[in-house]
């Protein structure tokens, strides 16, 4: 059945749209078919990947939470505020997303670091350091995800148009309560879709990370730091780690989406 | 459609055969351990110069990635890791040990610039307060961190573990860390501020906990009866003075 | 609440002397609509809807003055009141309902701004609800009801705002002729309000106090 209502697509569209599936495909079936499975649990249930999975978590939610709290109000800035410059402020937002991680990373450490442009203050007046700490882990993966989030968010704003906060207006909501009320709840779709995709990024953070906040066992490794350390000694386990990586993306994407999309 | 297949065609032809052309032009295959990098310029220039050989092409990675690419099919001329052990793994694929030269390392407690620490020697890495940065133990130089420590009876209280000596070399030289252990290769091609101290530096070559050998293997020749012996010159593509220069230290082992 | 949101407060003289810039043109307007029940009529793209948006708070004057009962509300400078702020109410043609609430609280959306609590709220919009014939769809989503149906509620929700001044943007277009008649004999009998009602049905113009022409 798949097969006849296959064919009937035009072959210039299946036969590239065949070659992505494999492409995206392919390679986690080289991953699992590498996996220790008779071995796998053994290797998990190892305190070092039990604690990268604890900052794991904390790390890509937290940075998840922090996207929605900083990034819903900029993309509702973008999509509905006729800004200077839009062009030049759009991509400063998406920037992150082109950025090779690693000089996000070392980006982060030349503004945020102990010698940084802002982070020398940090240090001098309140002796806050970021780097190597859960909060510089936190705050690495929020700056590459948000840009997933706002222009998810953004997007659908812009498609949604004035029209819905207009009427809230006029029935006597002020701004913010328009926005509580009318905005938010009418793109709820796209704040989980956009939840999803920076909860991804995040969770699947590994240059910016390494670069601006270490790795220490408990603190700032992330799964994704632990599966590059097993990769230089023990590339078993870095296959194993990698199994639960994506088997914990799945299962929280399926539940994201599940959640927040079907409506 | 066949407009279009014209532009494609040559990207995908590129795309098939890049990955498969990395030894093909001639050149030597180098794969060294990623501490060799505060030497590749200073050998690249001295065979220049030199005349003898043309400089090799390097790649320089984690020893144990360079092992699992050996073990996956690359087969580099020569191949530098960071300790003699994982050689083992790759001598039923055609390459035979090299014992000279033999170059050593050596690790140094490095500081950032002006030491605002005040670190004053190992004991000091199991402070709290300092930012104390070192290599995971899965790497070589992580390794061999924690055998000064447990040698020396030195604490360790690290606030990052970096996954390459690299990584850690340039912590120490933006400032972002206070102390760390670090290859005196490193320390000198970054110009790291180092402190004494005297359980580092003893003059017992390979019995010091802070030295390690590197290993060094080359592809065998294959039309040879006998003995197997290397393809490939190795103590001319690692010429010793550029070596030195770079913080190297020989013979030690 | 303040007072100027009181339904009681009775209707309001509006003015606008001014011009207002639309996409392509700028549109002078020199306007006073005093009376309880005021039709606008005029040929389209001439303004009527840009108009209501004046009135509304949804568009700012280029220059010139808006006034409703003798406040400045749109200096084309400094004062500028805003559209939540005013004491107006607007049925848009285009409906412009909430797609992630019911329909009656789509109706009940005005009345919890002016602070009713949701059972209260609810209560009151049924009663909406019923006058333009929506009772049965009541807690169904605006994306299952038909076109006439959707402006039904959209009316039923202008009604509902506490306002002294009801914008109808064309609000019969999309309604079927058997409840056209009994929707504007709703309309018509809204008391202590100034109705601007922008129409181009004569039969609607009929029952207006004054006809405004707009060319």
């Amino acid at each position: 059945m798949l097969m006849i209502r296959l064919l009937r697509a035009p072959l210039p569209l299946l036969v590239p749209a065949m070659l992505a599936v494999a492409l995206l495909v392919v390679p986690l079936v080289g991953l699992l078919q590498r996996a220790p499975w008779s071995s796998l649990v053994s290797r998990l249930v190892d305190d070092a990947v039990l604690e990268a999975t604890r900052v794991s978590l904390v790390v890509s939610f937290s940075a998840a939470g922090l996207c929605l709290l900083l990034g819903l109000p900029l993309a509702w800035v973008l999509a509905r505020v006729d800004l200077p410059f839009p062009r030049l402020v759009r991509a400063a937002v998406l920037l992150p997303m082109v950025l090779p991680p690693v000089v996000a990373g070392a980006a982060l450490l030349f503004a945020l670091g102990r010698r940084g442009l802002v982070g020398q203050w940090l240090d001098s007046w309140f002796g806050v350091t970021l780097p190597f700490t859960t909060a510089g882990t936190i705050l690495a993966a929020t700056f590459v995800a948000l840009p997933f989030f706002v222009t998810t968010v953004e997007s659908a704003l812009v498609a949604q148009g004035r029209d819905l906060e207009e009427a809230a207006a006029v029935n006597a909501a002020g701004p913010m309560t328009a926005f509580a009320t009318v905005t938010v709840p009418s793109i709820r779709g796209a704040i989980g879709a956009g939840l999803a995709l920076s909860w991804a990024r995040a969770f699947g953070e590994f240059g910016a990370t390494i670069t601006f906040a270490g790795s220490l066992g408990g603190r700032t490794r992330t799964l994704p730091l632990q599966t590059f350390l097993a990769l230089e000694s023990d590339p078993e386990s870095a296959v194993a780690i990698s199994v639960l990586l994506l088997a914990v993306s799945l299962g929280v994407l399926v539940a994201l989406r599940g959640r927040w999309l079907t409506r | 459609m066949p407009r279009a297949m014209q532009k494609v065609m040559p990207l995908l032809a590129l795309a098939w055969v890049l990955p498969a052309c990395s030894s093909d032009n001639g050149e030597t295959l180098i794969f060294a351990a990623s501490s060799l990098a505060a030497a590749t310029d200073n050998i690249d220039t001295a065979l220049q110069a030199e005349g003898d050989v043309s400089p090799p092409e390097w790649v320089l990675a984690g020893s144990s990635r360079l092992i699992a690419q050996v073990r996956d099919g690359a087969r580099p001329d020569i191949i530098v890791t960071a300790d003699t052990s994982q050689l083992d793994e790759i001598l039923d694929l055609g390459y035979v040990v090299v014992d000279e030269p033999r170059i050593a390392n050596r690790l140094v407690l490095a500081v950032a610039d002006g030491n605002p620490a005040q670190i004053n020697s190992l004991d000091d890495l199991g402070l709290d307060a300092p930012l104390i940065g070192l290599c995971a133990p899965e790497v070589p130089c992580g390794a061999t961190a924690l055998r000064v420590a447990d040698e020396f009876g030195v604490t360790l209280r690290p606030d990052t573990a970096e996954p390459n000596v690299r990584a850690l070399a340039h912590k120490l030289a933006n400032g972002e860390l206070d102390a760390g252990l670090v290859y005196a290769t490193d320390a000198a091609s970054l110009g790291l501020q180092t402190i004494s101290d005297t359980r580092l530096e003893g003059t017992d070559g390979c019995a010091n906990p802070a030295v390690t050998s590197y290993g060094i293997a080359a592809l065998a020749s294959p039309s040879e009866v006998g003995e197997p012996h290397p393809a490939t010159p190795v103590d001319r593509y690692l010429p010793l003075e550029p070596l030195q220069q770079a913080g190297f230290e020989l013979g030690l082992c | 609440m303040s007072p100027l949101r009181s339904p009681t407060a009775g209707p309001a003289r509006i003015e606008v002397r001014g011009l207002v810039r639309r996409d392509d043109f700028t549109l002078p307007l020199d306007v006073a609509i005093g009376d309880e029940r005021t039709a606008v009529i005029g040929p389209n793209g001439v303004g009527k809807t840009t108009l209501l948006r004046l009135i509304a708070g949804l568009e700012r004057l280029e220059s010139g003055q808006l006034t409703i009962d003798g406040r400045v509300v749109d200096d084309a400078g400094s004062v500028f009141t805003a559209a939540h702020q005013r004491s107006v109410a607007v049925a848009f043609q285009d409906h412009r309902l909430f797609g992630h609430l019911r329909v009656v609280d789509n109706v009940a959306y005005p009345l919890r701004r002016a602070g009713l609590n949701r059972n209260t709220a609810r209560a009151r919009a049924a009663g909406y609800l019923a006058a333009v014939g929506l009772s049965e769809v009541a807690m169904v989503r605006p994306a299952q009801l038909s076109g006439g149906q959707r402006q039904r509620a959209s009316i039923a929700r202008a009604l509902a705002t506490p306002a002294q001044v009801l914008l109808l943007d064309e609000p019969l277009a999309s309604v079927d002729d058997q409840s056209r008649e009994a929707l504007r004999d709703l309309l018509i009998s809204t008391e202590h309000r100034t109705v601007v009602w922008v129409t181009h049905d004569p039969n609607d113009a009929k029952y207006a106090n004054s006809t405004l022409t707009l060319s």
